[in-house]
């Protein structure tokens, strides 16, 4: 189409590369965090309002326009809060074979936020298209007539009498609209930019509700309990999290990746020690850091109360995210301070304040902010934190003068004896850090479904899960048959449930997997009786469950 | 527009830095952008060929040598390393150089582009005294190892936008060979605007997930 080649062109010097939904050309997941990199800018501008000089004039959106169309939204639109509603009620199903780690719970929440960006996205633009095929069969006055009845008619009325053409603001946005071909077959300059300056507010107001789905996620999660889907088996755990509504408790995230929390604990231990050094002045860790001189103590309670903001008095990973984002403004004293000073100063604000569980709180942004809006500034102040924690961790005595050995109690020797990653390991973490080829941290973040589980160190998970989830079906009809309850009891089973996690409509579906083959059903129920759990293969596995449904049919007849 | 992450090496002593600094200062106000402090900068050129523009996301790393370990992090998934050293300190290019074997054994992707910058070129004109490294053993090094090589005064703004330029023409070419084996691959897609698909954002991280 005519048409849309112009507008792409446009939009490739631009740098706006979000193509017409129905353009089957186009690898949507692709285009749409394409379309959100020039974009960054203009937000982050907005954010800034002091520094109006940064504002990039070759943005077509002014502050105005972001005052008026993004600013006021406050809230999800019904339908897409919908789409929140439905996530949340899917995490809870129990469908996974054993308790997800960390990294699968974050695949998961990041499958979410780009169907909800998708969603987003077909949400706005059929806004679009509704207003469009109501302004393109009536006459230009009959469609300005209909702009001024909106509030947006308000400013565009005021607008016109010095010149602008927003009035034409709602036929221009038909480069998302099925009947485009039926309006004028070229454009002008004008409409073109009045299209892409419509684009560039909507990815706005897409990213604006992709902070309001981080939020709201998160919200929910905090009034349900603990996401985790084994949270069914835990009743305990379960009503605790309930009681400290307050601060969201990103601990309760990680507890099915017992690692990252002995990390954590190693780390806030050595923050406590070497702030006790600190205070007692046996180390001077502002010579050792080389902290800048500009630097004075007065500066450290705004930096404290970030901190803290950070982790206890903030919920959702994006403002989180801000809050570093604002720990770094606050950390610049001129213009041409570089990392040497922002680092330096940053890891003597850590050992000065020792906000706890910073580590786990820097993870739970690593991993559950939406990927394709962690970066530019936002990933690179997350990696200077990130950096100062590694620092930390691989302090150790030998990195400190001599004569402070004698100085130190046997326990604080101990704490700084050896690097905390050389005592727990997560390979995700020097994956991350070291590792260019990140195919082995992807292999990670497969989910336990049916038809994975080879992973021996977790099968104690499993087990647990199992027991609880077929106590039930089981205990009902234990009492006429004991023998083969008992047999089932000894062999924990899989579901056979599989999840799809995307589909055209976005929404997660959930589908019952097709079962194989049948296995005759003979005497070969008790084939598996002298086998240990651990040995067992998958495909062992889904035949023990097999017979498991036939003794449960069998029982049921 | 053309994405990339330049990641910045080098002691702290060299002026790193200000390079940059100086780059961002001299550059068209039309293409600023976000910064914090020097340490994280954006900032876009046009090129002459095809009026390219280019942005770079500039990440700097804490020089000092105890900071040394933590590099990978900054490094990771760059798509352009700036190495700089102090003409007027004569240990400054083996570390260096050091910079570049590190670059070269710990970063798979070959099509990294690394510049060598020695810094401080004003020094050198007001007092040839003061020069420690010479140009020719520098600029040797530089193309036995196959790297782009400047030498750049940050305080008089000598050569420092030819530095991003080159960085940029490199990444250009590179990216315009990976464009062309793509197209030539599915013939079908010979539109501008879809050859626009196949740039993957500087930064993205490969981890997510997206299935």
């Amino acid at each position: 189409m005519m048409k849309d080649g112009i507008s792409m062109d446009q939009g490739l010097k631009r740098g706006f590369f979000t193509p017409p939904i129905t353009n089957p050309k186009f690898d949507s997941t692709q285009s749409i965090s394409e379309s959100y990199k020039s974009t960054d800018q203009t937000l982050e501008v907005s954010s800034q309002t002091s520094d109006s000089s940064n504002i990039n004039p070759d943005s077509l959106v002014t502050q105005e326009d972001v005052e008026r169309e993004i600013n006021c939204l406050r809230e999800l639109p019904l339908e897409l809060s919908k789409l929140i509603d439905l996530f949340i009620a899917d995490l809870k199903q129990p469908k996974y074979i054993k308790p997800l780690t960390i990294n699968q719970l974050s695949s998961i929440f990041q499958g979410f936020y780009v169907k909800f960006d998708k969603s987003c996205f077909q949400y706005l633009s059929q806004l679009n298209a509704t207003t469009n095929s109501n302004s393109t069969t009536t006459t230009f006055l009959t469609a300005r007539e209909t702009l001024s009845s909106g509030l947006s008619g308000i400013f565009a009325r005021s607008r016109s009498s010095s010149g602008s053409s927003i009035m034409r603001v709602r036929r221009s946005s038909s480069l998302f609209s099925n009947d485009s071909a039926t309006v004028t077959p070229m454009l002008t300059p004008d409409e073109i930019n009045k299209q892409l300056k419509n684009n560039e507010l909507m990815n706005l107001k897409i990213e604006k509700y992709m902070e309001f789905c981080e939020r709201e996620v998160f919200k929910r999660i905090l009034e349900v309990g603990i996401s985790v889907p084994t949270q069914n088996f835990d009743v305990n755990k379960h009503k605790k999290s309930h009681s400290d509504k307050e601060t969201f408790r990103v601990t309760n995230l990680f507890r099915n990746s017992p690692e990252y929390g002995k990390y954590n604990k190693l780390l806030d231990e050595k923050f406590q020690c070497l702030l006790k050094l600190e205070t007692q002045q046996e180390i001077d860790f502002k010579k050792f850091l080389d902290v800048p001189e500009s630097f004075k103590d007065e500066d450290l309670p705004a930096a404290k109360e970030i901190l803290e903001d950070l982790v206890s008095h903030t919920i959702s990973p994006c403002e989180k995210s801000n809050l570093l984002l604002k720990l770094h403004e606050s950390m610049i004293y001129s213009q041409n301070m570089s990392n040497d000073e922002f680092l330096s100063l940053l890891i003597y604000y850590l050992i000065r304040i020792t906000p706890q569980n910073i580590f786990l709180t820097i993870q739970f942004i690593r991993l559950f902010r939406y990927k394709k809006k962690l970066v530019q500034n936002e990933l690179y102040v997350l990696t200077n934190i990130e950096a100062a924690l590694v620092f930390i961790e691989d302090l150790t005595l030998s990195d400190f003068p001599e004569d402070i050995q004698g100085k130190l109690t046997d326990n604080e020797i101990k704490i700084l004896e050896h690097s905390i990653s050389s005592k727990v390991d997560i390979p995700q973490l020097s994956s991350i850090y070291n590792n260019q080829n990140d195919t082995i941290h992807e292999h990670n973040l497969e989910l336990p479904l049916a038809n994975e589980g080879n992973n021996i160190s977790s099968y104690d998970g499993i087990r647990s899960v199992f027991d609880a989830s077929l106590r039930n079906i089981i205990g009902k009809f234990r009492p006429s048959s004991p023998p083969t309850a008992n047999v089932s009891r000894e062999y924990n089973l899989p579901p056979a449930v599989s999840k799809k996690v995307d589909d055209e409509s976005g929404n997660s579906t959930i589908i019952l997997k097709t079962p194989p083959p049948p296995i005759p059903f003979d005497n070969s129920w008790n084939k598996y009786k002298d086998y240990k759990f651990e040995d067992l293969k998958i495909s062992e596995m889904r035949e023990i469950f097999e017979i498991y449904q036939k003794i449960v049919e069998e029982r049921a007849v | 527009m053309l994405q990339f992450k330049l990641v910045l090496l080098g002691d702290s002593s060299v002026g790193k830095s200000s390079i940059v600094h100086r780059f961002v200062k001299d550059s068209f106000d039309e293409f600023r952008e976000s910064t914090i402090g020097a340490a994280f900068l954006s900032q876009s050129i046009k090129l002459d060929e095809d009026d390219t523009v280019i942005k770079f996301e500039i990440w700097d790393t804490a020089g000092q040598e105890r900071y040394k370990s933590l590099a990978p992090m900054y490094y990771r998934n760059a798509n352009a390393a700036l190495v700089v050293y102090d003409i007027t300190a004569s240990d400054s290019l083996s570390k260096a150089q050091s910079w570049v074997e590190e670059l070269k054994n710990k970063v798979a992707d070959d099509k990294l582009v690394i510049c060598l910058v020695g810094n401080k070129l004003d020094l050198c004109q007001e007092d040839s005294g003061k020069r420690s490294v010479e140009i020719s053993d520098a600029k040797q090094y530089a193309d036995e190892q196959g790297l782009l090589f400047f030498e750049v005064s940050a305080k008089t703004g000598e050569k420092v936008n030819d530095v991003f330029k080159s960085i940029g023409e490199s990444l250009y070419s590179y990216k315009k060979e990976e464009l062309l084996s793509k197209s030539e691959q599915n013939g079908t897609n010979t539109h501008g605007q879809v050859d626009l698909q196949l740039q993957k954002p500087a930064t993205s991280d490969p981890t997510s997930c997206c299935t």
